[in-house]
């Protein structure tokens, strides 16, 4: 970890297209068309977009879950490549961990809390015996649980508890960055609060950089410090979170915000039916 | 015999485990005017969905359920087989979550629509048909052609949510049980498919009990909302009651969690621990374990929901917290009373 690189992310002409269907149904998706962005050290970028916008793509490529077409990812000062050996992939997961909106489906429900973060310490540190008891309990304790829950099963969690678990192993990798997809969508409301107070606090203790993807303008306003909307594959807006929130540019920005439910606010339908999302195909 | 359209009086449900019976609800009463829009907030486990189950009769195998669920005066609970299927085709509708799992895969939405028609309401094939492409454009959907054609799988989940709800209005019935209905939705759609829920909700004079984890989304479109922990109703008021000024701890504090989409706070204020379920309660007030304004005597048997002038509480302390309750967000709740700008109420 020797970069000096002012920008932990570097994402360049990004392109991912999808192809679904055979013969006459054939159809391609363009999930990114040309993505650009980039995440200063520290900081907190929040990926806004509903279903199709290619969020979730965004964010599989830059782990390198997903290969993308064209385009380029620079990540900790290092080009990421497009097909990497086994080696580089390792490195990547160290400086790179992702955290799903799902925790009873990334958590193995046959392996104990203490198993599953063990295996990263061993894999990504060499860690193991009571060095990495130790430094599961240390991560336990960042997120908020207790020794104890290290030798329960996920099934014995709670909802809040298991993504404290996968947080915990992520941060186990030690990873410059962290990659939070919709991470905080499924929980109740007073577990919601709690784990981004977590994600806050985390952040400013270990320096660590976020792209923090979600549908919510609201968790948008509280996690992050600046803000790409993406449409159809494309970023529509980028910019500050309070200037984009307040002063929203573009229409689907603006549609984005007037369908947030707040005090005061109605259903209503949208003016301008192009610029909704529910578009029942995608267009070929 | 009441006016009302529905009325739950102490409905109490358990469902067997191998851990003894475990109790869902603990007792729900409430009651619902005639084009009355009530909505059921709660976290997870707090017992909404079930409640809203009992009044279907939709609840799990083996669930033992006490009380009564009056349905124009009606015990739907006492009903017999073909009375409850009467009931389910004329007076009652559902919109669940999860479109898809209300419409066949391997039907065109028009067979769907129309068959519907002609069981329900024994009309002819025509006469259901056109009636089934009304109901489409009716609730927005501009293509009325190609949807009719299309399968469920070919249409994304507001439109299909849009083709539950036309079918949903087919029969115009007295109350509606929407649960969760724009959970799945893309926030636009959200506030679309919610915007033509109210219009023909209101066009049809229909009566709804909407479920939902949402307290913005539920203040939007309820004249009432009934918020539950843990099996049982602990608050009920008006959206604009419950914002400006909640009497239960639970509701205020669930009002304060929620990041808010206008101000950043430098910390959000947390409810300590995780929502309980109703069998996990202990005695006295469900939420007294998580409550920053706990008395000895919360944890000291049942508290009553207590009705006072349109509104109920279910907390031992709501009087005397009602200016703290009321105030601006609260960091240090154990700390002295705040006062409450009581003028704001009237906004």
């Amino acid at each position: 970890m020797s970069t000096t690189a002012e920008n932990v992310i570097e994402i360049s002409g990004l392109c991912k297209q999808f192809t679904t269907g055979r013969g006459r149904k054939r159809r391609t998706v363009r999930a990114l068309d040309d993505v650009s962005l980039t995440v200063a050290d520290g900081s907190c970028l929040a990926v806004v977009g509903e279903s199709g916008s290619g969020k979730s793509t965004l964010a599989r490529v830059l782990v390198g879950l997903e290969r993308a077409d064209a385009g380029e990812v620079v990540l900790a000062g290092r080009p990421v490549a497009q097909r990497p050996r086994r080696a580089e992939r390792r490195a990547r997961a160290r400086d790179v961990q992702m955290v799903f909106q799902d925790p009873s489906g990334s958590l193995n429900r046959r392996r104990t809390v203490e198993a599953a973060i063990g295996e990263v310490l061993a894999a990504h540190h060499r860690v193991t015996g009571s060095d990495a008891r130790r430094r599961i309990d240390d991560l336990l304790d960042q997120v908020g649980l207790r020794p104890a829950h290290a030798r329960a099963l996920p099934g014995e969690l709670s909802g809040g508890q298991q993504q404290r678990v996968a947080i915990a192993r992520a941060l186990a990798a030690e990873p410059r960055v962290l990659v939070l997809d919709e991470a905080v969508a499924a929980l109740d409301v007073s577990v919601q609060a709690q784990v981004l107070n977590l994600l806050a606090e985390i952040r400013r203790a270990r320096r660590l950089t976020y792209l923090f993807i979600t549908h919510d303008l609201s968790v948008v306003r509280q996690v992050s410090d600046e803000v790409v909307v993406m449409r159809r594959g494309q970023v529509v807006e980028r910019g500050s979170t309070d200037q984009v929130l307040d002063h929203p540019r573009h229409p689907y920005t603006v549609l984005l915000r007037d369908s947030a439910p707040r005090p005061g606010w109605r259903p209503r339908l949208s003016i301008n039916s192009d610029i909704s999302s529910d578009t029942a195909e995608a267009e070929a | 015999m009441s006016a009302n359209v529905l009325e739950l009086d102490d409905v109490r449900l358990a469902l067997p485990s191998r851990h003894g019976d475990r109790t869902l609800l603990r007792g729900v009463s409430l009651s619902l005017a005639p084009g009355e829009a009530l909505g059921l907030v709660g976290e997870s486990g707090s017992g909404k969905s079930m409640t809203l189950r009992t009044v279907l009769r939709t609840e799990p195998p083996g669930a033992r359920v006490t009380g009564r669920v009056l349905l124009d005066g009606e015990d739907v609970r006492l009903l017999g087989a073909a009375a409850l299927r009467r009931v389910r085709a004329e007076r009652l509708t559902m919109i669940s979550q999860n479109p898809r799992a209300a419409l066949n895969p391997v039907l065109r939405i028009s067979r769907y629509l129309v068959e519907g028609l002609c069981d329900a309401r024994g009309e002819s094939r025509d006469e259901a048909t056109r009636r089934a492409r009304d109901l489409l454009a009716r609730v927005g959907i501009a293509d009325v052609d190609r949807c009719m054609d299309a399968y469920p799988h070919q249409l994304s989940g507001g439109m299909l949510q849009r083709v539950v709800i036309a079918a949903a209005m087919a029969s115009s019935p007295r109350l509606l049980l929407a649960d969760e209905p724009t959970t799945a939705l893309d926030v636009t759609t959200q506030s679309e498919v919610m915007a033509i829920l109210d219009e023909q909700r209101r066009e049809h004079g229909m009566a709804m009990l909407f479920v939902t984890h949402d307290l913005e989304l539920a203040s939007a479109v309820c004249d009432r909302i009934a918020v539950l922990y843990a099996g049982e109703i602990v608050e009920i008021g008006t959206p604009a009651q419950l914002h400006s000024a909640p009497r239960h701890p639970y509701t205020r504090l669930l009002l304060d969690s929620r990041p808010s989409l206008t101000a950043k706070t430098a910390a959000l204020p947390v409810i300590p621990g995780r929502p309980i379920a109703a069998y996990e309660v202990e005695g006295g007030c469900a939420f007294s374990g998580r409550c920053p304004w706990v008395a000895p005597r919360c944890s000291e048997g049942e508290v009553a929901l207590v009705h006072d002038a349109g509104r109920a509480t279910r907390c031992l302390r709501a009087d005397e917290l009602t200016a703290e309750l009321a105030g601006p967000a609260v960091s240090e709740p154990a700390g002295e009373p705040v006062q409450a700008g009581e003028t704001e109420e009237t906004a």
